[in-house]
């Protein structure tokens, strides 16, 4: 039967797994782009698209790792804390980091600016829930300090 | 905070203790540590309540407002 307590292993074990794959994946990105260049019928950019993805990276891995702290302090059973309003609101901008590095990747290839885009709005969508998390906060400060 | 919370003066009064008193209306030790320091952000009437009939006191000897 699913549970709570399994879904939250799942989440952990994806996030992990996913920090994995970003650090292995680091270590293909010229091969990666050097192959789509040469697939492409377009100018050549695999130097660009690796900077790109490469500057791309620190904001992800930030981001997992910050989403590795949340889940575990979700697990300790500390869920509406200050400290989690913080971390959503560094993964928020982590998403906002990264969406603006695709935007102005967007100037040399114009797809990018649609995945800049769909990364910014998800850094807006974990802003606003870091708002309601803030709120959530205060509500459990009162309920915790109702004697 | 406006509200003071004199708990400490009646409970010297009573004479009786955290522990006893906590354990007598049913909270921990802890809580009636938050309310005696005036860290509560609010107090149930079922609290203040079973205050009251343990200390033998009204609701205003125990809450006071300061402006």
């Amino acid at each position: 039967m699913w549970s709570k307590d399994k879904s939250l292993f799942l989440s952990k074990a994806l996030v992990k797994a996913l920090f994995a794959v970003l650090i292995i994946a680091a270590f293909f990105v010229p091969g990666v782009t050097q192959w789509y260049d040469s697939i492409s019928a377009k100018p050549p950019i695999w130097v660009e698209l690796s900077i790109v993805l490469y500057v791309s990276l620190i904001p992800a891995l930030i981001l997992m790792v910050s989403l590795d702290r949340l889940l575990a302090n979700i697990s300790k059973g500390e869920v509406f804390v200050g400290k989690n309003v913080k971390l959503l609101r560094i993964i928020s901008w982590c998403c906002f980091a990264a969406g603006f590095v695709y935007l102005v990747f967007g100037f040399v290839r114009y797809t990018a600016f649609l995945i800049g885009f769909v990364i910014a709005f998800m850094g807006i969508i974990l802003r606003v829930l870091k708002n309601v998390f803030a709120e959530a906060v205060s509500l459990q400060t009162e309920s915790d300090y109702t004697i | 905070m406006s509200i003071i919370v004199n708990l400490d003066v009646m409970m010297a009064k009573r004479k009786i203790s955290s522990n006893d008193l906590a354990e007598r209306i049913g909270i921990t030790p802890a809580n009636l540590s938050v309310l005696k320091t005036g860290k509560a952000k609010a107090i149930r009437f079922s609290t203040l309540e079973a205050l009251c009939r343990e200390l033998d006191c009204q609701p205003g000897d125990i809450l006071e407002y300061r402006s």
